[in-house]
Formats: structure tokens, C-alpha cells, sequence
């Protein structure tokens, strides 16, 4: 106890800096406005700001990219419960009693619900990310090479099975991004690698630019393909002057449903966890089970408040719990988390089990970051709901030009390079091919992040072998992570045999 | 076979024919002076299983696309229908922009930029100057004055001080 309020406080001193209290503030509002725009994500978005966050301190850096993070979850139910478009992808269910409500002249009442309930759902996510992270790199420095390449290769797979009626798009994008990491000089080898005599290829190809293309440069050219679409179902927000102040009642009747609020959360912290299955999961099953559990399970879809408290308390739950693997392990679970390990191994700091010795104060510093983050965004939206409208105006064409013009000069800032730029001209496109085409990009990065751990744990584990990979089975964690992936790839071969 | 449908197949073919071509070329591609004891000791022993992966995505892939794959597509790319034309010319008018920054400079640039997207998205007349030069201060101020970001000297500015 003494050890976690020594840490604590090493904390509140790194957050009190004004560097990371400014970075903490910019990011949100950075993150409400990309939330709020439909199409825009936070992937571009975060992409766009990485090459910034490089020349910042580390947890400046994080503070910012998480508070884009969150704010983006947070304002995605704007446009949802307003125009039945929601801002992320993630905010799919939260139309479906939001708009509803709005039709029914709720509006400021549903975004003050959905508001609150992701102000639970991501306060118990950074509760559950500050006791299970630490726990989790207890248990984690008895991780070896061995017990390395079983965890990867567990993320690996779970990040293929959340691709579920994709799985064969996921394989073939994970070993696009395996492979990349491959090309250039060979770290345990000092081999060349396919560089087809380029020198420009020899330190390999870095995955900013990469990152940029396929979400800032892609997502840039599908809004610029949008053009000026009017917006579906246009309503009338109530007009500023008429709907002054917070809704104290409607925070008050959040609390009412307190079995949603809880079960919502676990199911956002515990599906968070898992690398690469994410929020869209977490999201379904809590909503499913509120309707179930729901003396009313007629009404969910038709403008019932726990309805938008389970699925946006579920998906903000997930923010905190994403970020476990990443800090405990150094095992990204998805693309946002991927970048922000980048932001880590620029500063030449290495998450994982060793962090929580060395760096106690950029750990506990990420903790209150994201505590404080949850509170400045949700006092900035309770106070703005009434000006929410006027972010769903934002012309679509104009954002899809601002980002190519901010990946532009982002990939360029990273090392001053106009061949940058190519690459992620090159990634752009082939980014914007495969969201045309249905192929999932992220297995892609998350390739190129874990790829080079992988292969130096993969080979170490079989130098340690001999070359045989039955050791997996001969220590304990490591056959506890194998027995799960056989678990896991047998449940999707039977389900997939079950379609069929 | 949808559009969709042809274009995945065309794609997994093509990755998987990439893939395979890496593979058979590998010992030319990559090159192994030693002899090593183990396979997993080579330098083609990581692409290698990196390569297998995508061939053991693409072939099933692109034949089930052949044969009606139900596509996934997200949200935000399924509400909107593809242009390629614009996208075509969006992409010509980016690589212009790269290749005209050493000759012109980052901020003409970007104001010719910005003023020929936004004409070809459709905005028209006096604000889209007044936006495109407004927008681009704004990227020059925060990046090249604030962020520190150094361009090299351009030829058109090079002129002007002979």
C-alpha cells in the first residue's frame, strides 16, 4: 500500500507538469471534435498527431494521443443521438435508442445519459487498468522468451478471430505487416533484407508513415469521395437559449440502472483486455444482455435509456482496459494502442513488466492522466451539449483536404525526409483500396508492430529448444496460453463449420 | 461477381502470386554467405513464415471471392459510393504538391493545393482563396514557425535572392 501512494504521487508530480496538463486539455478537444464529426475516427486522427508527440516528453505525448482516444469515444455519440450517424464506428448501437430520444425532443436529456454512462464506463476502466495492469506485470516477470512468443502469438490469433466473416483478410493483412518488418538490415542477423539494392530501404520501412497512409491519407480520400452529402434525417436541436444549464436529472436518472452500469462495464474491461477483439464486441453484449435483462426488452431499439447507458457505458469501459496488455506485456491489442507504443520506443522506453520498476512515475503518470482525462471531457461535454449541433456541420470535403494536408507535413516532420511521404502515399493508397474492398487494415499494423518482437522471441524460444517448439508445452504459462489458442481456433473452426 | 467481389479476388491473387515469387526468389534476394546448422537461424526463416501467411490468407480468399464472398464493408465507406475518377485525380494533384514543395516552396505550395482540391470537391469563387491561403498560414505558422519543421531553400526563393 505504502508502495502504491509512494507511486501515486510520483504521478500526480509527472501530470502536474504544464506540459502534459496542456497536452492533456488539447487532446481532448481534439478528441470531442474528431468524436463528433462522423467519418473522421480517431485512428486518422491520432495518426495525423503522431509525428508531433515525438518531440514531446513521453507522457505528454501519451496524454495526448489517450485524450484523443477517449474524447473521440466520448463525442462519438453526438452525431449518433442527433443526425442517426454516429461519429465512431463504435457509437453503431448508441442510435438506436439515442435518435429516438432526440425525435421524441430529447436530445440534451440522451446526450447527458450517454455522457454519464461513458463517464462510468471509462472512470471503471482506469480503475480496473490501475489494479489488473500492475497484477498482470507481477505475474509477467516470469515470462521468459518462451512464455513471450506463447503471448504474441496468442494476441496474433485472438487479432485474426475478431475478424470474424474476415478471417481470411486478416491472415493474409497480418503477414503483409509481418513481412514488411522483415524488409531492411536484419537486427539478429545484420542480413539485407528484400531491399532490391535500395539504400533508402536498409533501415526498413518505419511505421509512421504506414500508419499515416492507410488511416489519414485512406480515410481522407473516402470523405473527400463523400462530398457534401446532406445529412440523414435532419432534425431540429433545440435552440441554445432554450435549453440552458446541465441536466442534473438526466445524470441523476443514469444512476438508476446501476446492474447496467456495472455489468456494461465488465463486459467493456474484460472483452478490453483481449488483444484485438475490442469494442464492437463488448458493445453487443451488453447491449444484448440489458435488453434480456430489461423488464422492457420491447422498447430497447425504440428510445430506451438503458439501451444508450449499456452500449456507451461498454464501449468507454474499453478505453482503459485496451491499454493493460500494452503497459504489462508490450503487447499492443490494437491500432490505436500500436501507435502508441511507438510513441514509448522513440523516448527508448519499453513497455512491459520492467516499466513498473524502472519508470513508476510514467505508469502511475498514464493512470491519472486518464482519470483526469475522463473528468475534463465530461465536464466539457455536459457543459457544450447545447452548441453539440454545430459540430455535425462540418463539411466533409474541406476535412478530407485539412488531412492530406496534415499527413503530408506530419510524415515529412518525422525525420525531414520527402521519401516519407511516398510511403505513405504508397500505403495511402493501398489503404484506401483495401476499406473499399473490405479487407481490414489494422492486422496489417499490428504486423508491423509486433513483428520484430516476435521474430527475436521466436527465435530465442527455438535457440533455447533446439529448434523444437514442443517447449511451449513444457512450462506452465506457456501451455496455459497455448492451451487457450487451441481453444479459441478450435471454437472458430466449429463455428465457421457450423455455418457451413 | 460484384465490383467488390472482382476486386479482392484480383488483390489476393496478386499477393499471393507477390508472396510466392518472394519466396522462390529469397536465396537470390536475400543474401545468405553463411551456412546455418538450423532453419531457424537463416535470415528467411521470419519473411519466410511472413510470406506462407499471406499465401495461406490470399489463395482461399480469392476463391471464395470468385465464388460470391458476402463483404464486410464499414460503415463510413458503405453510405458512400466510390469515385475513382476524383480519387485519381486527388492523388495526381498530392504527389504534385510533394514534388513542387523543393521548387516553390512548402506554403505556395500548399496554397495551390489546398485552391485545386477544394475546386475539384466543387467549392467555388472568392472564399475558396480565401480559404486555401487562410488554411495554409495557418499549417505554416503552427508547423514551420511553431513546430520547428525545416524545409530546404526553394528554387523560386534561391531566384529572388540572386
Amino acid at each position: 500500500m505504502d508502495l502504491f501512494i509512494h507511486n501515486f504521487l510520483l504521478g500526480v508530480g509527472e501530470i502536474t507538469q504544464l506540459s502534459v496538463l496542456l497536452s492533456l486539455l488539447a487532446g481532448s478537444l481534439i478528441g470531442i471534435l474528431v468524436g463528433a464529426i462522423p467519418g473522421l475516427g480517431p485512428a486518422a486522427a491520432i495518426a495525423v498527431l503522431l509525428p508531433a508527440t515525438f518531440t514531446m516528453e513521453p507522457l505528454a505525448g501519451l496524454s495526448m494521443l489517450l485524450a484523443v482516444y477517449c474524447g473521440a469515444w466520448y463525442a462519438g455519440a453526438i452525431p449518433a443521438i442527433l443526425i442517426n450517424t454516429p461519429g465512431t464506428a463504435v457509437a453503431v448501437l448508441s442510435t438506436y435508442d439515442g435518435y429516438p430520444m432526440t425525435r421524441r425532443g430529447q436530445a440534451k436529456r440522451a446526450l447527458t445519459i450517454a455522457f454519464t454512462s461513458s463517464f462510468v464506463g471509462g472512470t471503471l476502466s482506469v480503475i480496473a487498468l490501475t489494479l489488473s495492469a500492475t497484477l498482470l506485470a507481477q505475474f509477467s516477470k516470469k515470462f521468459g522468451a518462451v512464455e513471450f512468443t506463447a503471448a504474441i502469438l496468442l494476441g496474433l490469433i485472438l487479432i485474426v478471430v475478431a475478424h470474424k466473416g474476415r478471417m481470411l483478410s486478416a491472415i493474409m493483412m497480418l503477414g503483409i505487416g509481418l513481412f514488411i518488418t522483415t524488409i531492411g538490415l536484419s537486427g539478429s542477423t545484420g542480413t539485407v533484407r528484400y531491399t532490391f539494392g535500395s539504400t533508402g530501404l536498409l533501415n526498413g520501412i518505419p511505421l509512421v508513415p504506414v500508419v499515416l497512409g492507410v488511416f489519414a491519407i485512406a480515410q481522407a480520400l473516402i470523405l473527400l469521395e463523400g462530398g457534401c452529402q446532406p445529412q440523414k434525417n435532419p432534425i431540429d436541436f433545440p435552440k441554445p437559449d432554450k435549453s440552458t444549464g446541465i441536466d442534473w436529472q438526466g445524470i441523476k436518472s443514469v444512476f438508476g440502472f446501476p446492474r447496467t452500469l456495472f455489468r456494461s462495464s465488465a463486459f467493456g474491461i474484460g472483452i478490453g483486455i483481449l488483444p484485438g477483439v475490442g469494442e464492437f464486441l463488448a458493445q453487443f453484449f451488453s447491449y444484448n444482455s440489458a435488453r434480456k435483462a430489461s423488464k422492457d426488452p420491447d422498447s430497447f431499439g425504440k428510445g430506451n435509456p438503458e439501451g444508450l447507458i449499456a452500449s456507451e457505458t461498454s464501449n468507454n469501459a474499453v478505453t482503459g482496459a485496451a491499454l493493460v496488455p500494452l503497459l504489462a506485456l508490450g503487447i499492443p491489442g490494437e491500432a490505436l494502442t500500436a501507435m502508441m507504443m511507438s510513441v514509448f520506443t522513440v523516448h527508448n522506453v519499453f513497455p512491459g513488466p520492467r516499466l513498473f520498476s524502472s519508470q513508476p512515475d510514467l505508469v502511475y503518470g498514464i493512470y491519472i492522466s486518464m482519470l483526469m482525462i475522463n473528468v475534463f471531457i465530461f465536464v466539457t461535454l455536459l457543459s457544450l451539449s447545447r452548441w453539440s449541433f454545430l459540430i455535425t456541420k462540418i463539411d466533409n470535403r474541406m476535412l478530407g483536404i485539412i488531412i492530406l494536408t496534415l499527413a503530408l507535413i506530419g510524415t515529412y516532420s518525422i525525420n525531414l525526409e520527402m521519401s516519407n511521404v511516398w510511403i505513405a502515399l504508397f500505403f495511402g493508397v493501398f489503404g484506401y483500396i483495401a476499406r473499399r474492398l473490405g479487407i481490414p487494415v489494422v492486422p496489417m499494423i499490428l504486423g508491423i508492430v509486433l513483428g520484430p518482437i516476435l521474430e527475436y522471441r521466436l527465435v530465442q524460444t527455438l535457440v533455447i529448444s533446439d529448434g523444437s517448439l514442443g517447449i511451449l508445452l513444457d512450462r506452465p504459462i506457456a501451455l496455459g496460453l497455448f492451451a487457450f489458442m487451441m481453444i479459441i481456433i478450435a471454437t472458430s473452426i466449429f463455428s465457421v463449420w457450423k455455418k457451413t | 461477381m460484384s465490383l467488390v467481389q472482382k476486386g479482392t479476388a484480383l488483390l489476393a491473387a496478386l499477393l499471393a502470386i507477390i508472396a510466392t515469387v518472394l519466396i522462390v526468389s529469397g536465396p537470390e534476394l536475400v543474401p545468405v554467405n553463411e551456412h546455418y546448422d538450423a532453419v531457424y537461424k537463416s535470415p528467411l526463416f521470419f519473411p519466410y513464415i511472413a510470406l506462407g501467411l499471406i499465401i495461406i490468407g490470399a489463395i482461399p480468399l480469392a476463391i471464395k471471392a470468385c465464388n460470391g464472398l458476402r463483404v464486410v464493408l464499414d460503415l463510413d465507406v458503405e453510405t458512400t459510393s466510390p469515385r475513382l475518377r476524383l480519387v485519381t485525380v486527388i492523388l495526381i494533384v498530392f504527389s504534385a504538391y510533394t514534388l513542387l514543395i523543393p521548387w516553390i516552396g512548402y506554403f505556395l505550395a500548399s496554397v495551390a493545393f489546398v485552391c485545386i482540391a477544394m475546386f475539384i470537391v466543387g467549392f467555388r469563387g472568392l472564399p475558396l482563396l480565401l480559404k486555401a491561403i487562410g488554411f495554409s498560414t495557418l499549417l505554416y505558422a503552427l508547423f514551420v514557425l511553431g513546430l520547428d519543421v525545416w524545409f530546404p531553400d526553394s528554387w523560386l526563393l534561391q531566384q529572388f535572392r540572386v
